[in-house]
């Protein structure tokens, strides 16, 4: 191989690593200003998520997998959440339940005290009135076996032109509660003992 | 100046990216659901598309031809994460309902395409007039295209949580097509199509 050859090979290698390196630094750098922030975004949005159903709460505590949560007023259990994931139209649709804080020998022992919606990506203007109050509000003071579309007997009506979006909600409710329940036993009693 | 003037009308009227171009038509059709979004796209788009004109331009004598192309979309992206992370952190809001058609700026070919057809030939100074150019002129054809989708398909227009007004009857039984996808193709299709006879009966 001659050198000029050799030289017209190097560079443009050369240059595209000082470029990259370039925006490495560059991106450590943004990444260190905004890092915090973004974090403390999502805790304080999930905060308020969680204090629209818990007025009066001071603190909650999560398990390892942050899917389970016991809320607080000044170290007395007000209530519990879970966060329960559901299968829509347009993806996964994320969701908070808020339980009143029943005691927990089987799942139908448990109460809701209202649902939030943490994030969809449902049609807007037709799946996404899951979000909407008129919806939501129906998840209030139910029992966890009457969720349930209302013409199956639950209590729970459809919404009118977003039949799987709603049904997504209730199936993904009842499904994720089943599967986390042992992890949310398991988080209260810790949270009793200490 | 001249120059720099023509270069910053082109981009908004001659090569409007979306209108006359077609190019980035993906995240116009996409997020073109409401004015909100419009209007925090095209900023995401000018900041990206501003700053990697002028950077492209800068290096443009030393940058090897053969490593353009990689070189180009390093830098983009690079400034997309940017744009990413600033949005995550100070606007969460917004962040959320643009969702992956921020990341996606990657790709969007009015970016690399001003990149590699304008600012990796022309000084400095005309590469910032056509990249202020093509975001305005982008800006320009989401804000319109949304306008009417979100008008259409929800009945009422409100920027910013301001509510501007409701269009009477349509508020209480809006034409939910429009904010589908397939209403983006609608009111694109008709706005090209009006755009296209008015250009026919002015050049006769």
């Amino acid at each position: 191989m001659s050198k000029t050859n050799f030289r017209a090979d190097i560079v443009p290698i050369l240059f595209l690593t000082v470029v990259v390196c370039i925006s490495v630094i560059a991106l450590a750098y943004v990444d260190s200003i905004t890092y915090e922030k973004i974090e403390t975004a999502k805790l304080e949005a999930f905060k308020e998520k969680l204090s629209v159903h818990f007025s009066d709460m001071t603190d909650f505590t999560s398990n390892d997998a942050n899917d389970c949560y016991v809320v607080f007023t000044d170290n007395n259990t007000i209530g519990y959440a879970v966060k329960t994931i559901g299968s829509g139209y347009g993806g996964t649709i994320e969701m908070l339940v808020a339980l009143e804080p029943t005691n927990l020998s089987s799942t139908d022992d448990l109460i809701l005290r209202g649902l939030s919606v943490i994030s969809h990506s449902e049609t807007p203007g037709l799946g996404d009135k899951i979000t909407q109050s008129f919806f939501l509000d129906q998840f209030q003071e139910v029992s966890f076996s009457g969720i349930e579309l209302s013409k199956t007997g639950g209590d729970i009506d459809a919404i009118s032109g977003a039949t799987i979006s709603s049904k997504a909600v209730i199936n993904g409710i009842v499904s994720s509660i089943e599967d986390r329940f042992d992890s949310l036993v398991e988080l209260v009693s810790s949270v009793e003992v200490s | 100046m001249v120059h720099i003037l023509k270069n910053l009308k082109k981009g908004i009227i001659n090569e409007n990216p979306v209108f006359i171009l077609l190019l980035g038509l993906c995240p116009t059709l996409a997020v073109s659901t409401s004015i909100d979004n419009a209007f925090g796209m095209t900023a995401a788009v000018m900041f990206v598309l501003i700053s990697a004109n002028i950077i492209v331009s800068l290096i443009r004598g030393v940058t090897p031809d053969r490593v353009r192309i990689p070189v180009f979309i390093v830098i983009i992206a690079t400034l997309v994460t940017i744009v990413d992370l600033t949005m995550k952190a100070f606007i969460p809001e917004l962040s959320k309902s643009l969702g992956i058609f921020i990341p996606l700026i990657v790709v969007n070919c009015i970016i690399l395409g001003r990149a590699e057809a304008f600012a990796s030939k022309n000084t400095l100074a005309d590469s910032v007039a056509d990249a202020l150019g093509m975001g305005i002129g982008f800006g320009i054809a989401i804000t319109i295209i949304s306008f009417f989708r979100q008008l259409l398909g929800t009945g009422e227009i409100t920027i910013f949580g301001t509510h501007v007004f409701s269009a009477p009857g349509l508020f209480d039984n809006p034409m939910s097509v429009f904010i589908l996808p397939m209403g983006a193709f609608l009111v694109l299709g008709c706005l090209l199509a009006t755009l296209r006879y008015m250009g026919a009966i002015e050049s006769g």
